[in-house]
This record gives structure tokens, C-alpha cells and sequence, in this order.
């Protein structure tokens, strides 16, 4: 089985951990988010013939008093990029981490999920500034931890471009 | 020889290669038309030749062919093995300062963790030591020490530092991913693959948070009796999972089996795309390091532990001393019911210890022996440590047995006790009844002796039956009458003494010749000289006699029979009731 380390990044609240538990059953307590940081999650996923495991750092959202430490993303396949559609200022710190990994880990495979998408009334990020970040339709899809909406198919879209 | 020298040699040694180069790729047959195929084919030896000899071809083409070599197998190393091992030794012998310098940046922190392990384990030791040093199990140790020829502080290391390697996790170090884990209870596997991201993520965590440099590693993780020891390789981490309390030196095994999957795995380490599978390669590395030292006790197993010898020792103990001290219990609790039970026993303190027991109380001599009853009871003499004072009970029982015992009453003769009086019944000698009479009044609780009737009936028909005889015609007493008179006198005594008095009717006697009135006369003579006699000799009866418990009346009596006519006899109504 090919195993590959994924890291979820984005702003506080953005709702990362929230697409995680949708998405596995975690042995680690929330709290390790606030203790050293990141919360380790497993998640095996079909990709054609092959099995992916996947090994979900999901590291603490930044904040002003905590930016995403470029450690954590050290050996990373790829990451997901949070982005909370609700909030456009999300869409900055996702910038500012995207620019930050380019610049200290390199160019990684990776997606941008605009979370909180069940929220229709309240969105305030436009079309454009999606695919200002993401590049392509390819490149980002419209999640909601909620409802569990595109979830299972952002880290297999993820696990599929890594193998 | 001098770089510089050599350097300009090398640079003349390629110039004429560059020349035989060209020379060889413009052949004279080349230039003949007429054989294309040859001059194609010089053409192609040519280029060869250009390739394999000229240093700048070659120098394009090496590396990669060192590259592809290595990835294929490990020919090209072992060829090169010898000129590289013969260039170190070189280089070492002309400048050692040069490998020296080269070579520092591994070598100091290497030698540092190797001392400061060396230092560690030292401390380690000197520590166990001191603690079990003076303690009971120390001297043991040191009796083993001598024994086997080891150091004490080797014995106290093998004894003290028990532990258990449970896990051991070989982790990729850059991506934190989970290569091999071996485990020394599979029962006890947990999610090893987010275990090992944890800990590489732990490892980040504290770099981060202490500013650390990329060189600085976590070493290890404490939780209460488990530890984490991490070794780290270039590319690889080797964590074990460790219950108890481990020498230092097991760090140096992981250290090994770090070192040794690095050498003969780096390729795969370096090439890692996230497929573990060549790295089962690496378990009997890895489960080499599944250590454990189980002491002593751990030696044996089943229902023979040590511990379970001990432990069922121990019930077999409580059990005994359980059946002891119960089966002590009652046969105490009976010997001390037994003797408060007892007459002319009072026990007044009892002590019931592990191995002695002690009574005291007072004892009549006449009661049971307690000393007998400690037998009786299941304890040696010896066992029970007896203090009796003694004390006279005033028991009727026993003032009666006291009286047995001091009187001796002769067969026939039944003592008995009342409400104070100390009573005689039976045919008694006289004098047994006088010394009676005497001896009771010493007894303790005994206020009065009494010879009921028929017990003095002897003395009374001895008294009845003394004649004491007078001269006739006159009140002279005969010739040899006063040992009559005397023991006379005693018996009235001892008579006097049974009961509560006496009525003492003394006869005059005479003959029936005569006037009737001299007769008379002569006849209370008689009777009053008796009695004068008697009151005369003892006081006692004087005494009796002025109280009114013993009074005398003379009576004439006219004689029978002829012996009769010259004396005086006496009759007693004694009432001893």
C-alpha cells in the first residue's frame, strides 16, 4: 500500500477539522491542535486499483498569533487548502500560505476546498477570486462539512494526482 | 611532488589525447570515396573513441554511469573500494589534518553522544548502586557478586533495571511515514502508522518551539514507567516503545540498527515514494532491538513464580497461624472458664500472648491445681506463667476439707458446716473431741464447734462410769483416787466444751445400814467433796460454773450394790445443742 503524508492548511474556523471527521474516525483528541499544534488522522482511499494511505496532518489554523509552521509540511505528498466562503479574508491567509509553501517546501500537488458551501446566503467569495488562488476548475472544489458535500472526493481527487 | 607539478603533468597527459584523438578520426582510407562502409564505420570508431577518451565527453558521461551503477547493484563500489580505501590511507599519511578536518563535522557530535551515553550509563550505574548499596537485598547482591566474580554495581544493574521493549517503529524522517514496526506482543499493536506521524509531528513540535536547529533531535519521551527512545539516521528514525526501567547501552542498540538500515537501505530511504515494502527488509534489524530483562523472577513461569511460592507461603502461614491462634483461643477461653469456674480459684488478670500466656488470680491451697489443668488443656507447665497468692475460702466446702484435713476426725465421724459452726457427727474418742473442740476454734470462718448427739456419748458414759471412792463411813476420799479425779476432771472439761453446758448431778452414795439421817449427812458429804474437788481443779469448769453453763447438784443415792456403798458417781445431762 503507497502511503503518502497530506497536510490540511487554512485559517482558523475555516472548518478543516470538521472536513477530517467527516472524513475519518480520529484515535487523537481535538486538543492536540491546540497542544503541539497538528492532529495526526489515517484514512485508506481506492484510487483505480490501488489503495492510498493517507496520513492527514491537520495542522492548527493560522491565525495572527499562529502561523502554519512550514516544519509540519516537511515530507509532505500534497495539502489541502481550506478556504471559508463566508469569510473572503480566509481567502488571504490562504494566499499567504500557499506563498509560503512554494517558497520553504516547494511546489506540492494540492487543493483548494471552499468550504462551508451548504451556506448560500452568506457566501462572499466570488468566482474570480477562486480561480485566482486555485488556477483551474481542477484545482479547487466546493465542500461543506456539513452536509459532507464533495468531501470524499477532495482527497481522492488529492490521493489521485499524488500516485 | 608538488600539486602544482602534478596538476600540469595531468593537463599534458589530456593534450596528447586530444591529439591521438584527432589523428585517429581522420584516417587516410576515410577520405576514399570508393568505400563508404569503412569510412562509416571508422567514423563510428571514432566517435567512440572521442567518447571514451576525451575528458570532457567523459567527464558528461561518468556520473551518470556511477549513478546507474549503484542504482543496479553495488559492483562499481566494490571496485572502487580498494583505490578509495588506498586514497584515505594515503591522503591520512601525507596531511592527517586534512581527513581530520574533513571528517570533524561527523565525527565530534558522534563522539560527543557516545560519551555523553558512556558518561550516562555511568551515572546510571553509580546511582543503582548507591541506592541498593545497604539494603538487605544489597548484601545478597554482593554475597552474588563475589559468588559469580562480577562487580557489584554489574549485579545491581542486572537486577535493578528491568524492562521490556514493546515496540519498535522504523519512521521515515522526512515524511514522518511509517516504514516498518515490530512489535513484541502483536496483541498489543496499536495504530503504529498515525503513532509514528504523532511522533515525527512531536519531534517538529519541539524544534519549533525551542528554536532548535534541524541538527537537534528529540531523543526521547517519558510517560510514567513507558519511554520513547529515538535514534535517528539521516533519513530515517528507529523509535522504541519502552516499559521499565533500561540500561543506557539499549540506546546503542538502536543506535546500530539505525545505523545498519541507513547503510544498507539509503537508497530506498532517499528514493522513499511512499511504498514500505522493501523495508521488511528491515524487521530482523528492528526486532533486535525487542530487548528485555526480566530479572530473576521472571525467570520462571506458571503456577512456580517466585512471587506465587511467596505468596501461597504466605496463605499457607496465615492459614496456620490462623488454626493456631483459633484453636489457642478456645483452648485459652476454656482453661480460664474452667478455672473462674473452680472453687478456691478467683482469677483475676489473664494474658493471652503469641507464644506465653500468663493467669493470676488467688487460689485456696485446697482447690484444684491449675498447674494439672494446663495439661488438660493442651498447654506444657511451662507454657502458661501461673502467679497464685493464696486466700483461705470461707466456703463451707472448703472450711469442712480444712477441717478434715486438721482435725483428722476418726471413722465414723462426719464433719459438717452452718452458718458459722463447725458440727461433729459420730461415736468420737474422748479426746479426739477435745482436741477438736481446741483446734476448730483456730479455723478460719469457724465460729463454734458442736458434737451433736451420740458424738460425746463415749465421753459421757466415761464420765457416768468413774467411781470415785470415799473410806467407808467417812467422806475421806480412798487411797489412790486423784488420777481418777483428775482425768475425771478433763473429761467434764472436753464435756463442757461440746455443747452449751453441762448439768452435773453428783451422787453421794452410802450404805442402807445406818440411821437414815447420819446417811443423808454422809451422803451429800460425799457429793459436795466431788464437786468441791472438781471446781477445785479447774478453773474452766469454776468459771462454767459461776456463768451458769455448767451446774452441779449432789444427790444421796443408797447403794445397790455393796462396791457402791463407799463412793460417789456422777451423771451428766449435757446438752450440746
Amino acid at each position: 500500500m503507497i502511503q503518502k503524508k497530506i497536510c490540511m492548511l487554512g485559517a482558523t474556523g475555516v472548518g478543516k477539522t470538521s472536513l477530517v471527521r467527516q472524513f475519518v474516525q480520529s484515535i487523537f483528541s481535538d486538543k492536540y491542535h491546540s497542544t503541539i499544534g497538528v492532529k495526526i488522522d489515517k484514512k485508506v482511499v481506492a484510487v483505480d486499483e490501488s489503495e492510498v494511505m493517507m496520513m492527514l496532518w491537520d495542522v492548527q489554523g493560522e491565525d495572527k498569533e499562529f502561523k502554519v509552521s512550514s516544519s509540519f509540511l516537511k515530507g509532505a505528498s500534497g495539502f489541502l487548502l481550506v478556504v471559508d466562503l463566508t469569510r473572503p479574508e480566509t481567502l488571504d491567509t490562504a494566499n499567504s500560505i500557499l506563498k509560503m509553501v512554494e517558497e520553504e517546501v516547494g511546489e506540492l500537488q494540492y487543493l483548494v476546498l471552499f468550504n462551508k458551501n451548504d451556506l448560500n446566503k452568506e457566501k462572499n467569495i466570488g468566482e474570480d477570486q477562486m480561480f485566482e488562488i486555485s488556477g483551474s476548475n481542477k484545482n479547487m472544489l466546493l465542500t461543506s462539512a456539513k452536509t459532507g458535500e464533495m468531501v470524499e472526493e477532495a482527497f481522492v481527487r488529492l490521493a489521485r494526482r499524488m500516485i | 611532488m608538488s600539486s602544482s607539478v602534478l596538476k600540469k603533468e595531468n593537463e599534458n597527459a589530456v593534450s596528447r589525447n586530444d591529439d591521438a584523438v584527432e589523428e585517429f578520426s581522420t584516417p587516410r582510407s576515410s577520405q576514399n570515396p570508393k568505400f563508404p562502409k569503412i569510412r562509416e564505420a571508422q567514423s563510428d570508431i571514432g566517435e567512440l573513441r572521442r567518447l571514451l577518451v576525451k575528458p570532457g565527453e567523459v567527464s558528461v558521461v561518468l556520473p551518470e554511469a556511477v549513478r546507474k551503477s549503484s542504482e543496479k547493484d553495488g559492483d562499481l563500489a566494490e571496485a572502487t573500494l580498494p583505490i578509495v580505501e588506498d586514497n584515505i590511507r594515503q591522503s591520512a599519511a601525507r596531511d592527517p589534518k586534512i581527513l581530520a578536518q574533513a571528517l570533524y563535522p561527523v565525527i565530534g557530535p558522534a563522539i560527543r553522544k557516545a560519551i555523553s551515553q558512556a558518561l550516562g550509563a555511568m551515572v546510571q550505574s553509580l546511582n543503582q548502586t548507591l541506592e541498593h548499596s545497604i539494603s538487605p537485598k544489597g548484601i545478597s547482591w554482593r554475597i552474588e557478586a563475589l559468588r559469580t566474580g562480577k562487580s557489584f554495581g554489574e549485579i545491581v544493574m542486572m537486577k535493578t533495571l528491568l524492562y521490556r521493549v514493546e515496540q519498535v517503529f522504523l519512521i521515515h524522517k522526512k515524511t514522518g511515514l511509517l516504514l516498518e514496526h515490530v512489535t513484541a506482543d502483536e496483541s498489543e499493536k496499536q495504530d503504529a502508522d498515525m503513532v509514528s506521524a504523532m511522533l515525527t509531528a512531536i519531534q517538529d513540535f519541539a524544534q519549533d518551539s525551542f528554536n532548535a536547529s534541524e541538527d537537534a533531535t528529540l531523543d526521547s519521551l517519558k510517560i510514567e514507567e513507558l519511554s520513547v527512545w529515538i535514534e535517528h539516521s539521516p533519513d530515517a528514525l528507529v523509535a522504541g516503545v519502552i516499559r521499565g526501567t533500561p540500561p543506557l547501552s539499549l540506546r546503542e542498540t538502536f543506535s546500530q540498527a539505525a545505523e545498519e538500515i541507513q547503510f544498507y537501505q539509503e537508497a530506498d530511504l532517499k528514493n522513499f515514494d511512499g511504498n514500505a515494502d522493501v523495508f521488511e527488509r528491515s524487521r530482523p534489524v528492528l526486532e533486535r532491538c525487542l530487548q528485555f530483562q526480566a530479572g530473576e523472577q521472571k525467570e520462571t513461569s506458571g503456577v512456580f513464580k517466585p512471587m506465587n511460592i511467596v505468596a501461597a507461603g504466605l496463605l499457607g502461614l496465615l492459614f496456620i497461624f490462623g488454626f493456631f491462634y483459633v484453636r489457642d483461643y478456645y483452648r485459652w477461653s476454656g482453661f480460664v472458664e474452667r478455672l473462674e469456674s473452680e472453687k478456691g480459684i478467683l482469677v483475676t488478670e489473664t494474658d493471652r500472648g503469641f507464644f506465653t500466656h500468663s493467669i493470676s488470680g488467688l487460689r485456696d491451697p485446697l482447690a484444684v491445681d491449675p498447674v494439672g489443668l494446663t495439661e488438660e488443656y493442651g498447654y506444657d507447665s511451662e507454657d502458661v506463667e501461673q502467679n497464685w497468692k493464696t486466700y483461705y475460702d470461707a466456703n463451707s466446702e472448703f472450711i469442712v476439707k480444712r477441717a478434715e484435713l486438721l482435725l483428722k476426725p476418726p471413722r465414723g465421724v462426719k464433719l459438717s458446716f452452718a452458718n458459722g459452726v463447725l458440727s461433729a457427727e459420730g461415736n468420737a474418742p474422748v479426746g479426739w473431741l477435745s482436741d477438736a473442740a481446741k483446734i476448730a476454734a483456730a479455723l478460719i470462718g469457724v465460729n463454734e464447734f458442736r458434737a451433736k448427739d451420740g458424738v460425746a456419748d463415749g465421753l459421757k458414759n466415761k464420765i457416768e462410769s468413774t467411781v470415785v471412792m470415799f473410806n467407808c463411813n467417812t467422806d475421806d476420799f480412798a487411797k489412790d483416787q486423784t488420777t481418777k479425779i483428775e482425768t475425771l476432771v478433763k473429761d467434764l472439761e472436753s464435756f463442757a466444751a461440746l455443747g452449751n453446758g453441762a448439768n452435773i448431778s453428783v451422787h453421794g452414795h452410802t450404805t442402807k445400814i445406818g440411821s437414815e439421817e447420819e446417811n443423808n449427812s454422809l451422803s451429800d458429804s460425799r457429793a459436795e467433796k466431788v464437786k468441791s474437788e472438781i471446781l477445785g481443779r479447774s478453773s474452766k469448769l469454776r468459771d462454767m460454773n459461776n456463768t451458769g453453763t455448767v451446774s452441779f447438784k449432789t444427790v444421796r443415792i443408797e447403794a445397790d450394790k455393796e462396791t457402791e456403798e463407799c463412793a460417789a458417781t456422777l451423771t451428766l445431762n449435757a446438752d450440746s445443742e
